[in-house]
């Protein structure tokens, strides 16, 4: 680094809203745990540390689980793992943009760009997603579902980390 | 039916011959072509694996939508798809550690808002810092140790010792009181049994991974401590060698777009949620339940993005302005760079950085910008930068490119169209606060003026001859009861001057990271001298010894004053070389030589961060030219580094001293008048 850490404001401010996208549907489920997760996302750009924007992304995907774990329904899993993994995405940005530039300098139209084609994109894969499971839960056994996923998985891992 | 399933579950291996065969490719690739391109082609071949991607999806969408999977065999549900999860999650959990091992980060922006300074002594901190750290490389430690005994061999010379006696001292451990220190130098392959130095290593890593200090980095400091007290340097601010914490702030990092690693690289971004995706897959399998499933679907969405868009390829026009044409020094001056993508695609992630000149310091704004631009669109950057006299010559503009997903970066500089230098020409303010004569005359005019006559300073007394002023009769020893005498003054003959500058890369040092360098520091010195020189009616010129040669005749009269101050304030010859130039000692010596008159006097100006000034010092002295030396300071005390060069810059200054130079050792924040009445004050004493 070849300068002070100086957080970006857009950065810091658009995490929290990611972030809170997704505590917020976890808390429809009842689970305050996701707060917990954003609050730490926010301290990990606040202060330049992936590492502790790492545990709070993990934070906010445990309550994710936990939710699952209570048989919610998918409509508000969605927008909890969206918010969760725009979290890391949007975070990891604002943390890189606190690295490389200083707070004179302009950033805004670039972490906005960032965080909304992230946004579209996972956006598109939760509805294509969640329109396969509305479809395959139609009595389908758990095992060919999870072979399917696994084995597209497979594919993603193939193609190098 | 079970076939079928890891039929379709080996789709995954098969698809993933295809990348490995690709990366075959570029590895053979490789061999032939720059690794930069490698990397290049590697990352090109994204959108075809993404399409792989997306028919390995339909595939298994179609796989379960004919539902040949219906039906199901217990072991299936009690043992594979368990395991299955289980699986995932182990791969999930290393997915997850390698993200939080790894920095991730993109392309280091160089600092292009300050100065570009090199403090002598702060690649030992930085060595120590490493130490301090982690363990720093063998060869740095090596070369902190040949550097210290070079220290520590030059003092003892310096204190009487002759060289036999001074390294028989350093192996016998006697050279100081300190035992930390003194068996510093001893510890080395010849002298230890390889028992007592895998032992040895041993407790080192032990007593690091407790929290404690080094002791190679212990006993360095302690060793500097000494050496410092054998220089005779009392007087420093770095005085706690037990203290592995007070090493200054090492300055590093670059500072100018040039430095960019230019090249295609591949963030880790996506990893975390890779990570995610297997646990939220792994745990969804093993306790059955699928909306934890649809869940990992979702974050796929991130890891496909991520090959999706492939390797930005950035067209781009850049123009400079800068304000004003002839700013004066110190004034702010405002640049406006605009950037337009001429380029048939959209670049969502671009972070600008302008090449700011490595001498100026950017005082308002800043010359970064992270945006996007659509085909045509342009961005404009403005900052504004204070200028200092000289020509001041701005790089490059710095890019980096990411991917729309952020998950690759091509780092590239794009040459500007518009202004690349500004140029400050104002004369530099003397601060020589001293009567003419008398300057002119202790700077350079010991030699010359070696002629008894009428003078101001005294010379010598001769017999009285008739027609003798009266007022130089020495009454004094007339009184006395001595013959008729005459005193003689030295007499002022104006002099032939040539100033020469010491424009080596190693020359361009400063005190501190935001401090002049050493050659700013010696133009300033240069033109104040030149005013005082010209106003005696002396002879002055100019000549630089470093890779751009600058030559101005000695002359004297009012025309030389404009050229001699334009070439200190626009030649390139006292800008920061970048590297591509040689400089050759003896050839620029002997160009010198050929240029300089016979009888004329040099004054070289030096940081002597290094040897090579004491080499063309003692050169120019060969050759037979009376020769003064006037040393900016760059060095100081603050911390074990910074301490070693100043050690090492004394004892250069000694040895020119004990080879007859006058020497002038010029303090920062030191009027340059009050730098020579110390040293004259040295010589009187």
């Amino acid at each position: 680094m070849t300068h002070e850490y100086e957080p970006s404001t857009a950065g810091l401010g658009l995490t929290a809203v990611v972030g809170l996208l997704g505590a917020v549907s976890t808390l429809l489920a009842g689970v305050w745990l996701g707060l917990l997760g954003v609050g730490l996302a926010g301290s990990g750009v606040y202060r330049g540390s992936r590492r502790v924007l790492g545990v709070g992304v993990v934070v906010l995907f445990g309550s994710v689980v936990v939710a699952g774990l209570l048989s919610v329904p998918a409509i508000v899993l969605v927008p909890a793992m969206v918010g969760t993994v725009l979290a890391w995405d949007v975070g990891e940005n604002a943390i890189t943009v606190g690295e490389q530039f200083p707070a004179a300098a302009d950033t805004w139209r670039g972490e906005v760009l960032h965080a909304t084609v992230s946004a579209i994109v996972v956006t598109l894969f939760a509805v294509g997603a969640f329109a396969v499971y509305t479809v395959s839960t139609g009595g389908y056994p758990l095992a060919a579902v999870a072979l399917a996923v696994v084995g597209a998985l497979v594919v993603l891992v193939g193609l190098g980390r | 039916m079970s076939e079928s399933l890891f039929d379709e579950a080996s789709v995954g291996p098969d698809d993933e011959s295809a990348p490995r065969a690709e990366r075959d490719d570029s590895s053979g690739v490789r061999n032939e072509a720059a690794a930069a391109s490698t990397t290049d082609s590697r990352v090109a071949t994204r959108p075809v694996l993404a399409l792989l991607t997306g028919a390995a999806f339909c595939l298994l969408g179609l796989v379960v939508g004919v539902g040949t999977l219906s039906g199901s065999s217990p072991i299936l549900e009690m043992f594979v798809v368990p395991t299955i999860g289980i699986v995932a999650v182990i791969f999930g959990l290393g997915w997850l550690s390698d993200q939080f091992d790894g920095a991730g980060g993109g392309a280091d922006l160089p600092a292009v808002e300050r100065i570009e300074t090199v403090i002598p002594g702060a690649d030992i901190d930085e060595t120590l810092a490493a130490e301090r750290a982690s363990r720093a490389p063998y060869s740095e430690r090596t070369a902190v140790r040949k550097r210290l005994r070079q220290v520590v061999v030059a003092a003892l010379g310096k204190a009487g010792h002759d060289p036999d006696r001074a390294e028989s001292l350093l192996a016998e451990e006697e050279w100081t009181e300190d035992p930390r220190a003194a068996s510093f130098f001893t510890i080395s392959g010849e002298t230890t049994a390889r028992s007592a130095r895998i032992l040895r290593r041993v407790r080192a890593r032990i007593r690091r991974l407790l929290g404690r200090d080094s002791p190679f980095g212990r006993d360095a400091r302690y060793t500097i401590d000494a050496a410092a007290d054998l220089v005779g340097v009392s007087d420093r601010e770095w005085t706690d060698p037990d203290d592995p914490d007070a090493l200054a702030e090492a300055v590093a990092g670059n500072r100018r777009t040039r430095d960019l690693q230019l090249g295609v690289v591949a963030t880790k971004r996506v990893r975390l949620v890779g990570g995610l995706v297997l646990l939220a897959v792994g745990i969804g399998i093993a306790l059955q339940q699928p909306s934890l499933l649809l869940a990992g679907a979702v974050g796929t969405g991130i890891l496909a993005h991520r090959y999706a868009g492939g390797v930005p390829e950035p067209d781009l026009h850049v123009t400079r302005a800068v304000e004003t044409d002839d700013p004066e020094p110190g004034e702010p001056v405002t640049v406006t760079v605009t950037v337009e993508n001429e380029g048939e695609s959209t670049l969502f992630d671009l972070r600008l950085i302008d090449g700011v000149p490595p001498t100026l310091t950017v005082v308002d704004g800043s010359p970064r910008r992270y945006t996007g631009l659509r085909p045509g669109a342009r961005e404009t950057i403005s900052y504004d930068v204070a200028v200092e006299s000289g020509q001041h010559a701005f790089d490059p503009l710095g890019v980096v490119a990411r991917s729309a997903s952020g998950a690759v970066e091509r780092a590239l500089t794009v040459e500007v169209d518009g202004d690349t230098t500004v140029t400050c020409e104002t004369p530099p303010t003397p601060d020589v606060e001293r009567p003419v004569s008398a300057t002119v005359d202790r700077t350079v005019g010991s030699i010359v003026t070696d002629t008894g006559g009428a003078g101001i300073e005294f010379h010598s007394v001769r017999e009285y001859r008739s027609g003798d002023p009266l007022r130089r009769i020495d009454w004094r020893r007339l009184a006395n009861g001595g013959d008729l005498a005459t005193r003689q003054f030295s007499v002022e003959r104006s002099t032939t001057v040539v100033l020469v500058v010491d424009t080596r890369s190693e020359a361009f040092v400063a005190a501190g990271p935001d401090a002049p360098t050493a050659v700013d520091r010696s133009v300033h010195a240069a033109a104040s001298i030149v005013r005082t020189l010209l106003y005696s009616n002396d002879r002055v010129g100019l000549a630089t010894i470093g890779p751009h040669r600058c030559w101005v005749e000695p002359r004297g009269g009012a025309r030389q004053w404009p050229l001699l101050r334009e070439a200190l304030a626009t030649d390139e010859a006292f800008v920061y070389p970048t590297g591509d130039e040689r400089f050759l000692r003896l050839s620029t010596l002997h160009w010198l030589e050929t240029r300089v008159p016979d009888d004329a006097q040099l004054v070289f100006f030096t940081p002597l961060a290094d040897d090579g000034g004491l080499q063309i010092a003692r050169g120019l002295q060969a050759r037979g030219y009376p020769i003064s030396v006037v040393s900016p300071r760059p060095t100081g005390t603050e911390s074990p580094g910074r301490l070693v060069a100043h050690l090492e810059r004394n004892l250069r200054l000694s040895r020119l001293r004990q080879c007859g130079l006058w020497v002038a050792d010029w303090e920062p924040d030191e009027p340059l008048g009050a730098a020579f009445d110390r040293t004259e004050r040295r010589r009187g004493r």
